[in-house]
């Protein structure tokens, strides 16, 4: 079913010719950005879990896009946390960037902000030019 | 009760499939009722995450094709909400998970209670079909943090 108010997409996908292919040791590679929009809640959760699982694998950086999150609540954090979890099992690195205020509210109510490395740059690495 | 002052109150009864893909139904409706209210725009916030939470809770262990009710009352400066699910287990929630933990952030008073009353699908006690309820009551002016 078709989850409304809620949407992820993928930049830069190393399977379809992106630039984060992952090369030796995977060091230096180029970020896959995971932009999420809209309403992260129950509803939202398991297909926002399919894409973080795919794309959080050894050596990879995936720079999860958290500007356009209207809403997010423990269940949607569960998802994050359980893709930095893997994050960390499998080397590879996971960003929060530029989250909204609807983001930065939920991790410092569930106490959870520093699970997490957040980038409030609000330089989205990946999604442009480069530097 | 509650008749004190002579203020009317309101209620409000929203009953929506016990399904994640109705929640953000009931956090547009909770936005609507804080509104009424004059709750600010924080609290009103603070209400929807709550709200949501509260639901998603329950719905973890809703029966399956049950529906989920959602009562609000709206008082002098406050709204009073009660979410009921029948649930699979007849118990009231752990506290120990980051949706407690938030609700109970947001939400001035917080509290679960299992209904004495026969669920749907058998005897009180029985533990299935046991309708479980969070209520809780968010005063307008006495914010979260």
């Amino acid at each position: 079913m078709a989850v409304e108010g809620f949407s992820v997409e993928v930049d830069n996908d190393p399977d379809r010719g992106g630039a984060a292919a992952v090369t030796g040791d995977g060091k230096g590679a180029a970020a896959v950005t995971v932009t999420v929009a809209g309403d992260v809640d129950l509803a939202a959760a398991d297909t926002l879990w399919s894409v973080l699982d795919e794309y959080v694998r050894p050596g990879a950086h995936v720079v999860v896009d958290c500007s356009r999150v209207a809403f997010l609540d423990s269940m949607g954090l569960r998802t994050l946390i359980r893709a930095q979890h893997k994050a960390a099992a499998a080397d590879a690195r996971l960003t929060l960037a530029a989250p909204s205020e609807a983001v930065l509210r939920v991790l410092q109510l569930a106490g959870v902000a520093d699970l997490f490395v957040l980038d409030i740059s609000g330089d989205i690495s990946g999604s442009g030019s480069g530097r | 009760m509650g008749q004190q002052n002579g203020a009317p109150q309101d209620f409000v009864e929203v009953r929506i499939p016990a399904e994640g893909a109705y929640l953000s139904v009931l956090r547009t409706a909770t936005a609507g009722l804080a509104a009424r209210l004059d709750f600010t725009l924080d609290e009103i916030e603070d209400l929807r995450i709550a709200v949501d939470e509260a639901c998603a809770i329950l719905l973890t262990k809703a029966v399956p094709g049950s529906g989920l009710t959602c009562r609000f009352e709206l008082r002098d400066g406050a709204l009073a909400v009660d979410v009921s699910v029948p649930t699979l287990d007849g118990k009231t929630p752990a506290r120990d998970t980051f949706a407690w933990t938030v609700l109970a952030a947001l939400a001035g008073q917080v509290d679960a209670y299992v209904s004495e009353a026969a669920g749907p699908d058998g005897p009180a006690g029985a533990g299935i079909g046991q309708t479980v309820t969070i209520s809780m009551l968010k005063q307008r002016g006495v914010g979260a943090p």
